[in-house]
């Protein structure tokens, strides 16, 4: 089908991606981790730009990602820059002398950016709670710079950080 | 009981065949690869050569050579390298998210840790490759979860290095 072309500064209908299409296309993290699908693509309404977009994932929350986070937007998936920080949790917490501390219960955010605060590490007995100083490397599991003199969250304390828990 | 030594060293930093067996080993990815089974040692040279990894029932075991062996902890045994071998089965996509297909093998510089390329197997219902193709390395962008490329699926099909099986 040939176009008919009413732009002034805007890119050529080849340099477009059609959004419509966009819908229920894998959303990928930097790594290679299938988030979800796109469920919605969210646009503001003041200045037209596109904002971000829904991420269903089966049984669990979608995500409302910003396009800062976004690596590249093609026909067939969205790429993203980062690994997502909410999706640590569960991931195994390792200290720098190999000792496991337990695994990632909460993420704790910097507002609603990609960027952590601290995590919630569980283990059977005892809750920790590591800032992101402490945290050397996030990968296939957590591994935090010192050996394990993680601070430990006694019954007292956890009465008081209760909001960050 | 103290021991008496005629080693002419200090051996309070050495460490045992026992502090080594049984211990998580765990690659730079903080990747939990399994558990050392063997202490390799050269008969000859009477030097510690390597380990050999358990990684578990029904898995084929992985031997590694002391230079990929970053340190020994209390808990751990801590490599310097993400191993390659891990990469089989993982899902390659191309940079716009297109599944090219399942990493089936890798091709490895001799026996060192190195990818010369890795052979991806598709579904037979794919008819634009066939069913395997190999990939180079360098067209390798990042190995998380999966396997993410830094080409379109179709300039891997027009490469002259890509291969079809």
């Amino acid at each position: 089908m040939e176009y008919q072309y009413v732009i002034k500064k805007e890119a050529h209908l080849d340099r477009t991606v059609n959004i419509k299409k966009l819908i229920g296309k894998r959303v990928i993290s930097k790594g290679g981790t299938v988030i979800g699908y796109v469920s919605e693509i969210r646009v503001n309404s003041n200045n037209l730009q596109l904002e971000g977009v829904v991420v269903d994932r089966n049984f669990e929350n979608p995500i409302y990602i910003g396009k800062s986070y976004f690596s590249k937007l093609s026909q067939n998936s969205v790429i993203l820059n980062v690994e997502l920080s909410i999706l640590v949790n569960g991931k195994k917490v390792v200290t720098l002398d190999g000792k496991v501390l337990g695994r990632v219960k909460k993420v704790n955010r910097r507002g609603n950016t990609n960027e952590i605060e601290s995590l919630v590490v569980s283990s059977f007995w005892r809750k920790y709670l590591i800032p992101s100083s402490e945290i050397k490397q996030i990968m296939a599991s957590v591994q935090i710079k010192h050996k394990h003199d993680a601070t430990k969250i006694y019954l007292w304390k956890r009465l008081k950080q209760n909001s960050n828990l | 009981m103290q021991q008496k030594s005629i080693s002419g060293r200090d051996l309070s930093k050495t460490v045992t065949s026992e502090d080594l067996l049984g211990k998580e080993v765990i690659d730079l990815n903080g990747t939990f690869i399994g558990v050392v089974e063997k202490v390799l040692m050269d008969p000859n040279k009477l030097e510690f050569v390597g380990i050999s990894i358990d990684k578990g029932f029904l898995k084929k075991g992985l031997t590694i050579g002391k230079s990929y062996i970053s340190k020994v902890t209390p808990h751990a045994v801590f490599l310097r390298i993400k191993v390659s071998y891990n990469i089989k089965g993982k899902t390659v996509f191309d940079n716009e998210g297109h599944v090219i297909g399942k990493v089936y093998s890798i091709e490895l510089h001799g026996n060192k840790n190195k990818i010369i390329n890795i052979i991806v197997r598709r579904g037979l219902s794919d008819s634009l490759f066939g069913t395997e193709i190999v990939i180079p390395a360098e067209y390798i962008k990042d190995i998380g979860e999966n396997v993410m490329l830094n080409v379109s699926k179709n300039k891997l099909k027009k490469s002259k290095s890509v291969v079809e099986v």
